[in-house]
């Protein structure tokens, strides 16, 4: 294993395991490199344009009334004395849509106005479009709205018992995913231990920064032109382009510098609202969330309830695990499914199980809508499998670390749907990267001598996460262009939110190229320009659109290649690319540009635009056992945890994050060791302070996400055991970054306490009672 | 939609004092707006004056006189807190506006607003209770020295008068030979408001005896509090850890007597027993 | 234009500007929409999170909870006032180089309290900046990265 210190990180490495593929790292002149971020100096600068800070005088200001309803029958709606407030251009209720009112990636489910009833507070029920936002405001108090309440529940095990008031017609299940392998129930009887417990976690809020915004107009064209904030343009177009029932080429979505989105934005927050009222009113429209109204009307996490039962041998080797997952998606379906179906392939963790029982099941209630956040449900089912694997180490005397490696996946494990890995299993080497920091953690356990009541703990949490969406199709398609004037382009739908897709993959085709990246346009997600790459969500761009980038630079790269090989009357294999020139290996002077490449091309008629695509090789799930190759490769990653208890009040800090990541191959380790650092913080907020209580929590005062000052010493170690079908060997590490801390902050305050906390977060009020416990 | 209103920034005290005589329940004061802007923001503000205090020179001022200290209450925390008169004789003070929101909000919030708007959480109210503040509040007409307790009635409301302000603050010098500590219990180590937040101030005599002793714990009860009995338990003594237990358990039986069993008493009640134990021993440290 | 409106005149980024405003507009409306500086961000509206900050007579403050009004006669700089002839900030390219830039959105809020610790502090320690920065949340960074370029920052301006 080759272990580099990453550049101007001395906490951090990056630990290469060379299994499968044969890098020649020299070789590489873009990859593993710490290219700049695109897009950065603008942010720098404060001049980067996100959709907030788009300036067009006569845009109309549009407001939202939202239903201040768990459940209710809309029977009446006036907007007559709201419309005639000075200012006030129209109100649009459900009847003014002329395509089809529904929205929803997976399930549409959703109305962008209310037509029947309203599912939950929040719901929105009319649009108000008027010429400036103190207008908009007092309209909005002008409508007048009755409704007749109708039963509601909050809880998804009784929103399934016979009698449950009915939020969709077809009842209360959203879906349910079974996982079956081997015989569970006869594995147990041969299990020396077994432990069983019930695990909680609850509504978790994305807290970007950026409060959702957006604004459209209508181009001389006659095309809806929306700049939003987004994950998904392409996803956006399509569902606008249904609920005006206009063709989709006559919806344009370009994605503004977007403030984070971490889930939240995969859906359709303002688009559908600024796309209706440009289009019917041919009048630009913007929409700007305060973050009262994004904290009330966009996504959640989903809250889980987790019944999870494990045995393994004498020797700590798993033998079986049953699993029963309830989760609560709220009003509406949003990213539901996949949740319900990811919590279900995770629960295992990244262990060997021969005997598996999952169970998950979803159900609508009338709390907020949960959908897509950060891990997909993965976060959610890690407490319960590393709480179980804790547990099992206590009860046979093994260490948190030995029987972690003892079951860990190997090349040539067979995952609980049935899928054998081949490949880039990185978790025994995230082990192994964390094994000397844990062991020196241990034994460096000393306790403060003028603070008695504090107590230190050490835990570790592990984690598998499946690249790109669960047993579906995902594809991801990229274009690569030369243009007359030797000009190289780059054209992906692929959303950069922050995360850094676009650097990655600018790295990928200059790589390929052997050109500089900043000598590549970039034009991204702009759905007339890009197709599509799917959403940004499941770790999947840099894996995916990678890998279709990839495809379109070798193709053009060959063309050129082709072309320079009759120009120059040599043999294509002996042909160079090097700075937008094509030389021969041997002779370096004598070349020619892509210019006149590109010029010989065109006269014959050649294609300079070349397509790539790539779908990862998956199989849907069998609906009755759960069989199937959900994800063509896997992220792994190890946190090791050092936490203070200070048992008079509760308060936890953590002291040091220990994260060992592997990545496959770090494109660029810079930005993958923030994408870790993001993670961690992201985890501890899980971990001891993030909760949002609907009805309660209404702003950044109510809900608190981590701020500097609560972040600890993180190292963060960067594993590359190469994924042979990722581009360069990369697979995705967004948010497999988050998924370990939590588990491990919860098994460090076991460590300290000797009482172990099963709810998420463990905030001041569950840890003080743990605190009492432990003292009695 | 915001609230909206007149802003008037008076040149002097005289014309400030004037002008809230003159509008009295009409006129609101403002000086960081760290609290009357989130009001503002929200509509909520019913008010047809805002009239700025925080340029007035005398609301602004630091000064010893008589053995006691005045600090204007226009002082921003962050003012407070880089005061070497402060450090020297309100430490506790300086202390506890370290912990307040942010740097943005310590550069713009004061004193006299976190007073004024009569949060039972306020940091500075704690502080300012164990150096035995006094508060000058200061109408056209006449002045009156009122204690903290006096001033803030209860959660978000005050026995202020129309036309008066808080002007500053009179505080007793510490002696050098107190010590001190402030402590707070928060959900994350910034931008956070305070579960509980504790301030001690003592001094032991020669022979180690506890001869003044001054407790106040905020966030537990709905008016700012000295907790007495919990004082009266250590005074004359040698503190020992039993002792401080027991001062705890009677500042919790207080916090009961006064906000009655809530839910969340479950967690208050160990939880601010923990604080004001350890805020208590961080004082008595060496001699424990 | 009602007999409401209020004169205001200050320093902003170097410039004496005036105009005129509600008295209830916040100092972040004014200098977004009325002086079209996009540069501060409004994240929460109600100084939770730091979006907004400025400098104000060197200090950093949040936008969001200052009325306009009271800019006036201050000295008032945004994050567009940070490039100086045209010459970006050292705090700006150490961001940059340090990754310290995810989605942006945070960032010139960072950039203007690191700013404001720099120039009362040309060598602060860790802890220092962490205070400094710790009225400004961000959440794609984990703030390390962010921490490291201002410690740069600092370590380059004093060698």
């Amino acid at each position: 294993m080759d272990v580099i210190e990453a550049p101007a990180q001395l906490l951090s490495a990056v630990i290469s395991r060379s299994t499968t593929i044969i890098m020649l790292e020299a070789s590489f002149r873009h990859i593993g490199k710490n290219i700049r971020r695109t897009g950065s100096a603008e942010r720098a600068l404060g001049t980067a344009v996100f959709s907030a800070d788009l300036e067009m005088p006569s845009a109309l200001t549009l407001l939202i009334l939202r239903s201040n309803r768990h459940h209710a029958q809309i029977l009446e709606i006036d907007v007559s004395r709201a419309e005639k407030v000075p200012g006030c251009v129209r109100v649009f209720t459900a009847r003014d849509i002329p395509g089809r009112n529904r929205l929803g990636i997976i399930n549409k489910d959703q109305r962008l106005l209310a037509d029947d009833k309203v599912r939950c507070v929040g719901d929105p029920v009319a649009l108000i479009a008027a010429e400036t936002p103190e207008s908009a405001e007092r309209a909005l108090t002008e409508i007048r709205v009755e409704y007749r309440d109708l039963p509601s529940v909050f809880d998804p095990e009784e929103a399934l018992r016979p009698g449950a008031p009915e939020i969709h017609e077809g009842g209360n299940l959203l879906g349910s995913r079974f996982v079956l392998r081997g015989n569970p129930d006869e594995a147990f009887k041969h299990c020396e231990v077994v432990v069983e417990q019930v695990y909680t976690t609850g509504f978790v809020e994305h807290t970007y920064l950026e409060p959702d915004a957006g604004i459209a107009y209508m181009d001389e064209d006659g095309m809806l032109v929306i700049h939003a904030s987004t994950q998904n343009p392409h996803y956006d177009q399509k569902d606008v382009a249904d609920l005006l029932g206009i063709e989709e080429d006559k919806v344009r979505v370009i994605q503004s510098a977007t403030g984070g989105g971490f889930g939240s934005k995969l859906d359709m927050n303002v688009q559908g609202f600024v796309g209706l009222a440009a289009f019917l009113l041919q009048r630009p429209a913007r929409m700007v969330y305060t973050r009262e109204e994004a904290f009330l009307a966009t996504a959640k996490r989903h809250p889980l309830k987790i019944w999870f039962k494990s045995g393994a041998t004498r020797d700590g080797r798993l033998l079986a695990v049953d699993v029963s997952i309830t989760g609560d998606t709220g009003a509406y379906a949003s990213y539901g499914l996949a949740v319900v179906s990811r919590a279900a392939v995770h629960a295992t963790g990244p262990y060997e199980v021969p005997n598996v029982r999952i169970e998950s099941r979803f159900s609508y209630t009338n709390n907020p809508m949960a959908g897509a956040m950060r891990g997909f449900g993965v976060p959610q089912v890690a407490l319960a499998h590393e709480s179980q694997m804790d547990m099992l180490a206590e009860r046979l005397g093994l260490s948190p670390f030995d029987i972690r490696l003892r079951n860990c996946y190997r090349i040539g494990s067979t995952t609980a749907t049935g899928q054998e890995l081949q490949a880039s299993v990185g978790i025994g080497a995230t082990l192994e990267a964390i094994s000397p920091h844990y062991h020196e953690a241990i034994a460096g356990k000393e306790q403060e001598k003028h603070k008695p009541y504090v107590r230190r703990g050490v835990g570790i949490g592990a984690m598998m996460y499946g690249i790109g969406n669960t047993g579906m199709r995902n594809p991801s398609s990229a274009q690569m262009r030369l243009d007359l004037n030797g000009n190289v382009s780059l054209f992906t739908g692929a959303a950069d939110i922050g995360q850094g897709s676009s650097t990655v993959l600018l790295q990928i085709a200059a790589e390929e190229l052997n050109i500089d990246p900043d000598e590549i346009s970039l034009i991204v997600a702009d759905t007339m320009l890009t197709t599509s790459a799917g959403a940004t969500s499941a770790s999947r761009q840099t894996y995916i659109s990678g890998n279709a980038v990839l495809e379109a630079a070798k193709k053009l790269k060959d063309v050129i290649l082709t072309q320079a090989a009759t120009i120059l009357k040599t043999d294509k294999a002996q042909l160079v690319l090097e700075n937008g020139w094509v030389h021969s290996k041997t002779n370096v002077v004598d070349g020619v540009s892509f210019k006149r490449i590109a010029e010989r091309a065109h006269k014959a008629g050649l294609p300079l635009n070349w397509q790539g695509y790539f779908d990862p090789d998956t199989t849907p799930l069998d609906p009755e056992t759960g069989h199937g190759r959900p994800y063509s490769t896997y992220a792994f990653a190890t946190h090791l945890v050092e936490v203070e208890v200070d048992t008079l009040t509760g308060e936890v800090r953590v002291l040091k994050v220990v994260a060992a990541h592997d990545v496959g191959k770090a494109i660029n380790p810079r930005n993958v060791h923030g994408q870790i650092y993001s993670g961690v913080v992201m985890g501890i907020g899980f971990a001891l302070m993030e909760e949002f209580f609907p009805g309660r929590t209404e702003s950044m005062k109510d809900y608190h996400i981590p701020c500097a000052a609560d972040v600890p010493q993180i190292m963060s170690i960067i594993i590359e055991d190469p994924e042979p079908t990722g581009p360069f060997g990369a697979k995705g590490v967004g948010e497999p970054a988050l998924i370990p801390t939590a588990p491990a902050i919860l098994n460090a305050i076991k460590d300290a306490l000797g009482v172990r906390i099963y709810s998420l977060p463990a905030n001041l009020e569950r840890v003080m009672k743990a605190c009492l416990v432990a003292q009695t | 939609m915001r609230s909206s209103f007149r802003y008037i920034r008076p040149n002097s005290l005289n014309e400030a004092l004037s002008c809230l005589a003159q509008q009295r329940e009409r006129a609101a004061v403002i000086a960081g707006g760290t609290d009357l802007s989130v009001t503002i923001r929200k509509g909520e503000l019913n008010k047809d004056y805002v009239v700025d205090i925080s340029r007035l020179p005398e609301a602004k001022a630091v000064e010893l006189a008589d053995g006691a200290l005045m600090l204007g209450a226009a002082l921003t925390f962050t003012e407070l807190i880089r005061n070497p008169l402060i450090a020297k004789h309100a430490p506790v003070l300086g202390a506890a506006c370290r912990c307040i929101g942010s740097v943005q909000i310590r550069n713009a919030g004061t004193l006299g607003g976190n007073v004024a708007n009569a949060s039972p959480a306020a940091d500075s109210v704690p502080a300012l209770m164990v150096h035995n503040a006094r508060v000058l509040v200061q109408s056209l007409a006449s002045q009156r020295v009122l204690t903290l307790a006096q001033v803030v009635s209860g959660p978000y409301t005050t026995t202020l008068e129309p036309g008066e302000i808080i002007l500053g603050f009179l505080i007793d010098l510490m002696p050098s030979t107190y010590r001190f500590s402030f402590q707070r219990i928060a959900r994350r180590k910034t931008l956070s408001i305070a579960r509980a937040n504790a301030a001690v101030l003592s001094c032991q005599n020669s022979e180690g005896e506890v001869v003044d002793f001054r407790l106040s714990v905020g966030s537990i009860t709905p008016r700012p509090c000295r907790l007495s009995e919990a004082e009266t338990h250590l005074v004359g003594h040698i503190p020992s850890i039993q002792l401080i237990k027991e001062a705890a358990e009677l500042v919790t039986r207080e916090m009961i007597r006064k906000s009655g069993v809530r839910s969340s008493t479950e967690y208050k009640k160990p939880a601010v027993e923990g604080l004001v134990l350890k805020t208590i021993t961080d004082v008595f440290r060496p001699y424990l | 234009m009602d007999g409401n409106m209020l004169k205001i005149a200050f320093q902003l980024n170097g410039k004496e500007v005036s105009i005129e405003i509600n008295p209830e507009d916040s100092a972040l409306m004014v200098l977004r929409d009325r002086f079209h500086l996009k540069g501060a961000k409004e994240g929460c509206g109600i100084g939770e999170c730091g979006a907004c900050t400025i400098l104000v007579d060197g200090l950093a403050v949040n936008s969001c909870l200052m009325l306009a009004a009271q800019l006036d006669g201050r000295n008032v700089k945004t994050v567009e006032g940070l490039v100086h002839q045209e010459k970006m900030d050292i705090l700006q390219e150490k961001f940059i180089e340090h990754g310290a830039i995810q989605c942006g959105f945070c960032t010139p809020g960072m950039l203007l309290s690191a700013r404001a610790l720099l120039d009362e502090n040309p060598s602060p320690d860790h802890d220092s900046i962490v205070e400094a920065l710790s009225g400004n949340l961000c959440r794609c960074t984990g703030y390390v990265q962010v921490v490291e370029a201002v410690e740069d920052a600092a370590a380059e301006r004093e060698s």
